[in-house]
């Protein structure tokens, strides 16, 4: 079993290039990470600077060109397209800019969803699991309506609800208050430092340094590295110049 | 108008807008409505066009229009006619303005005395002197016969010749007229052209000449039908008097049958005549539409045909309505764009109507490009030699049109209203999320779907059940092998044969073929196997009694010699029909087992006695020396009836030759020798054909067979159209769905539980369909009732194979969109766009 302390990613020199009409674009070059069990990550950086594509690598939705991943200890980078989306699956929380809940899909039937590509999990559990993932976002009242008849905060807060179902060994959250406004970001940052104080590892990706606060450490990223503070500053003036 | 015209400029622009759009759905229809089309050109052919004459609207068939070709000698009929009767009506009656008649086509044997052009056997009519006065139609060289060339028999030796015949033997020149050829070896001149166009009054048959009735015995040589009550060989067509309809021609013409029962005519009939015909009704019809016996066999398949090409254009149409449900679902910001700045809804509709019905028109001109590939393929449905009036006329193009406006207005309203359905507001901000919009709008188009797996269903039972019927047609056992024989028919009477040398010519043709090589054995008969010619008599059998004499009616061939041993039937008691039963032994018969149990309750007759009900034969009885196994011998279809056999050489007129060879090897092989013996033994004697038993037998099933593969080629298209439909909302779908996938990804899905779940989705639009399209079909197989053979309206195999097929096909166009979905790249759900 692991222990808080323990190391849930160990990401080193990590690459991505993304060739797109013979125009190679070095997203990340050389990323050194290690997450904890346990921990909440914030990562920052100035448009287009790597951090989604990091998160969705992270998130195992994608895959790097070069460098080493081990997620609980394995490595991962080399997994095929099934065992991927098994650990995905199991390990792995989503949490969306747009919250990307399934329209045709109650409330309900959105949380349940990761549950229904779990093999041979009994229907009473994954009734268990929506119901206290509903109530753990506040959102158990509204089992059967549809996404379209919620506000964004509601939303997002189920989105919320289905990265936590399949209790997850982390959950990966890229600018989920980009599309709220300011009271509904609050209020889903601070469902997030409420899940962290109950022992969830987060990595969030944000470009609010107020949101930044609620994590315990942030990463800086800059031209697809990891930079300290001070250097981003520093780097952020220059291109400001 | 000025609307109009920018209406339709505007669609034109929006076609070429979208040319993958238009292409498609150009062809879907093309599809639907040629298939429409080409089928309608046959319907228009045989059941709606008019004859090239004078007000055809006018003309008034007697008698039973599709009893042409029939000849019939005994009972008189009221169906066909003999001359005497004729003559009754034409001169009586008060509604006509005319009265024609014409015979049955004959074979008519021509020399021109020209050296180099050998003797040729053509198809020709007999017609009354007032025949081509009464249609109306003017000669394209020369002069047509009239009364004054028909008024004694053998008086007028002259002959008209059909257009075609004309150009083809005679290079369209006019100094044929008055040159003398000769038709069954007897002089004849030449005195005119029938016009272009004008085949006759048979519908599917083109006559290369006529000739006056009162020419009969010499086209039929040593028979004298004219001044004969009992010879049955003409129908009739009348032109009404101005102002009299059908039904006061047919009152009229009943009345004037009953005095000629009462008068002169009646006074030439026997009693049983009398009493035969007495209650018979003369039936008119409307004969502008020509006589035609194809149209007995194929009316009701036609419209069957017509019914199914009908569902296939809905299927198509549903395809084309659901394109136009994609491509509206994306016009919503252009449309609320136009209501935003004021333009009305009406005027928008008009605008999408005048679009979709222009989509159809072109889809109907480029369908009826494929019509007339499409028609081809029918007329083979038919007989090699009919000629039907194929060439599209007006009636086709309206047709064409009107279908093609229809279906325009019945693909596009839906879509359009739907469209115009949109709300300016929400579609002006365009902030629909994708995945969190509810996709139901596309419900309808999915119901669409499920509507057209349920039609495609009905087709496709229809075609099942048809072709499964076609199978057990021809594959059930007739009562004997029927690839072991060649059949040959000869028309002994009109060479001029009596009876009694037809029977030396029975023996002598039959001699020679059994030193034909690969001829094993060879007998004659008078109706043969699937020769095209039947018997039927009403006999008396001591201890069956019936008061109505219907029910004392026999089939019966005339048969030669070892005639059951040749063809292969099975005598199963007593003997059958051998060299010893001559014309002075004891009349002797040989019955079907049919015949034992319905007339001789099932006790074995060998020995009992019956008799042939007519004056010369009832003093004459009959013993039944053997029992023949039942078999089919004119009707693939028809249940066995009571059948007699007699002995060829033991009735006194036989009438015409079939003969049968039994071969050896391949029958198909021997057919050019027996066709050189029969001429080896006279080279004047007309051979209506010479074919393998196997041949006749499948030709006689022609109209099942045409029925059964043509409902099966549009199964097969209403098939492809669904799956095509399926196919293409499913790519709509997955394609609308492209975010959801991704995330349905990144929450764990892995590619085969995406391509299952597209799939799947498929399968409930099919299996929605299925549970409308399975009482459907078992409904609609009702309607076949009648087409069926050896099966149920229900039956399961033909249900449960349609099923697999269509389950199956459905699954395979189902899963293209489903590896497209399972393709997705899960980084999508990342994307904020
Ligand atoms: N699929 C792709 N193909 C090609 N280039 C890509 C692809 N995805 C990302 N990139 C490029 O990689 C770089 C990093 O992109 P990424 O989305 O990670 O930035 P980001 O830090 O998340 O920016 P933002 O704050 O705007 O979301 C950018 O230059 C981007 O254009
Ligand atoms: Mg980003």
């Amino acid at each position: 079993m692991m222990q808080p302390g323990d190391v849930l990613i160990q990401i080193e020199d990590l690459t991505k290039v993304f060739y797109t009409d013979e125009i190679e674009t070095h997203a990340l070059s050389g990323v050194h990470l290690a997450v904890n069990k346990g921990e909440y990550v914030a990562m920052s950086g100035p448009s287009g600077c790597g951090k989604s594509t990091l998160l969705s690598i992270i998130g195992l939705l994608d895959t790097p060109t070069a460098g080493r991943y081990f997620l609980n200890g394995k490595p991962v980078e080399n997994l095929d397209f099934a065992e991927r989306a098994r650990i995905r699956n199991q390990e792995i929380g989503f949490i969306f800019q747009s919250f990307n809940l399934i329209g045709d899909l109650t409330v309900y039937e959105n949380v349940e969803l990761p549950l229904t590509y779990r093999q041979r999990m009994p229907s009473a559990e994954r009734k268990k699991r929506v119901m206290e993932a509903l109530e753990r976002v506040g959102m158990a009242h509204r089992l059967r309506h549809y996404p379209s008849q919620l506000s964004g905060g509601q939303q997002q807060r189920v989105a919320v609800a289905r990265a936590l179902a399949g209790h997850p060994s982390i959950l990966l959250a890229d600018e989920p208050t980009g599309n709220l406004d300011s009271r509904n970001g609050e209020a889903v940052m601070e469902l997030l430092a409420n899940l962290h104080k109950d022992g969830a590892t987060i990595c969030m990706v944000t470009h609010d340094p107020r949101f930044a606060k609620h994590a315990q450490r942030e990463v800086h990223l800059f031209d697809g590295k990891v930079v300290a503070e001070e250097e981003l500053k520093k780097l952020m003036a220059e291109v400001q110049v | 108008m000025n609307g109009l015209i920018q209406d339709i400029r505007y669609a034109l622009r929006q076609l070429r807008k979208n040319p993958g759009f238009t292409a498609v759905a150009v062809t879907t229809l093309a599809l639907g409505i040629g298939a429409n089309t080409a089928i309608f050109t046959v319907v228009n052919a045989l059941l709606l066009k008019m004859l090239p004459v004078t007000s055809p609207q006018r003309l008034i068939a007697v008698g039973d229009p599709t009893n042409v070709n029939a000849e019939s000698s005994g009972t008189p009929q009221t169906d066909i006619f003999s001359y005497p009767l004729y003559k009754e009506l034409r001169d009586s009656n008060s509604v006509f303005s005319g009265l024609c008649a014409a015979a049955s086509d004959h074979h008519i044997e021509v020399e021109t005395g020209e050296e180099q052009s050998a003797n040729e056997s053509v198809t020709g009519r007999m017609a009354s002197g007032n025949y081509f006065n009464v249609l109306g139609v003017q000669p394209a060289a020369g002069r047509l016969f009239s009364s004054s060339d028909d008024r004694d028999e053998n008086a007028n030796p002259v002959v008209v010749l059909g257009y075609d015949y004309w150009q083809r033997k005679f290079a369209g020149s006019s100094s044929v007229i008055g040159k003398d050829v000769r038709l069954n070896g007897f002089p004849f001149t030449v005195i005119g052209v029938a016009p272009a166009g004008f085949e006759g009054d048979v519908v599917g048959e083109r006559m290369a000449l006529f000739v006056p009735l009162s020419m009969q015995p010499e086209i039929v040589r040593g028979r004298h039908w004219r001044n004969s009550p009992h010879v049955s060989w003409l129908l009739l067509i009348g032109r009404l008097k101005p102002g009299i309809t059908p039904a006061q021609a047919e009152a009229n013409l009943n009345l004037v049958f009953q005095q000629a029962l009462r008068g002169n005519y009646g006074a030439t009939l026997t009693a049983d005549d009398m009493r035969e015909i007495r209650d018979n009704r003369i039936a008119v019809s409307l004969g502008g539409v020509g006589l035609s016996d194809l149209r007995g066999d194929y009316r009701t398949s036609l419209l069957l045909l017509m019914g199914i090409v009908g569902l296939v254009l809905l299927i198509a149409c549903v395809n084309v309505a659901n394109l136009l449900f994609a491509r509206a679902s994306r016009r919503n910001r252009e449309i609320a764009i136009r209501l935003a700045i004021g333009a009305n809804r009406g005027r928008l509709l008009r605008q999408f109507l005048s679009e979709s019905i222009l989509l159809a028109l072109l889809g109907g001109g480029a369908g009826s490009l494929l019509a007339i590939w499409g028609v081809r393929l029918l007329v083979g449905m038919f007989g090699s030699g009919t000629i039907l009036p194929l060439a599209p006329d007006w009636r086709v193009l309206a047709f064409t049109t009107g279908v093609s406006v229809i279906a325009g207005i019945l693909f596009g309203l839906f879509p359009a209203l739907q469209t115009l359905r949109v709300h300016v507001s929400p579609a002006l901000k365009d902030a629909g999320r994708a995945t969190a919009e509810k996709s139901s709008r596309f419900g309808l188009g999915k119901g669409l779907i499920a509507g057209q797996i349920a039609l495609s269903l009905l087709v496709l039972f229809s075609a099942g059940l048809l072709l499964r019927s076609l199978q057990n047609l021809l594959k059930q056992d007739l009562g004997y092998d029927r690839t072991r024989l060649v059949i040959a028919r000869v028309d002994a009477v009109s060479a001029g044969y009596t009876s009694e040398k037809m029977k030396q010519l029975a023996e002598q043709l039959v001699a020679r073929l059994r030193n034909t090589p690969g001829v094993r054995a060879a007998t004659y008969s008078k109706n043969g196997l699937f020769s095209g010619s039947q018997s039927a008599k009403e006999i008396i059998v001591p201890g069956f009694n019936t008061d109505n004499p219907d029910d004392r009616i026999a089939t019966t061939d005339n048969v030669g010699p070892d005639y059951f041993r040749v063809v292969g039937m099975h005598v199963v008691a007593g003997r059958g029909i051998e060299a010893r039963d001559t014309e002075t032994s004891a009349r002797v018969a040989v019955v079907n087992e049919a015949m034992v149990k319905y007339f001789f309750s099932g006790q074995n007759p060998v020995g009992r006695q019956f008799t042939i009900d007519d004056p010369d034969s009832r003093d004459k009885p009959i013993t039944v020396v053997g029992i023949s196994h039942d078999a089919k011998v004119n009707s693939l279809r028809d249940p066995v009836k009571p059948r007699i056999y007699l002995p060829f050489q033991q009735i006194p007129d036989p009438r015409q030759i079939v003969l049968e060879a039994q071969v050896a090897g391949s029958p198909s092989a021997v057919v050019s020798n027996v066709l050189g013996q029969i001429k080896a033994t006279d080279s004047h004697l007309p051979i209506r054909f010479v074919n393998t038993l196997d041949q006749l037998v499948n030709d006689s099933a022609a109209s099942s067979t045409a029925l059964a593969k043509l409902s099966g080629f549009l199964a097969g298209l209403a098939l492809l159209l669904a799956c095509v439909g399926l196919y293409g909302v499913m790519s709509y779908t997955v394609a609308g769905r492209t975010r959801e996938m991704g995330v349905r990804m990144a929450l764990g899905a892995r590619r085969s539980d995406v391509m299952a779940m597209i799939v799947r989705e498929a399968m409930l639009l099919v299996a929605a369909g299925l549970i409308v399209g399975v009482p459907l079909a078992l409904l609609g197989g009702r309607v076949l009732n009648s087409f069926l053979f050896g099966l149920k309206t229900t039956d399961p195999l033909s249900l449960i194979t349609v099923l697999l097929l269509l389950t199956t096909v459905a699954v395979l166009a189902g899963l293209i969109p489903a590896r497209r979905a399972a393709k997705v790249d899960p980084m999508v759900a990342l994307r904020y766009e």
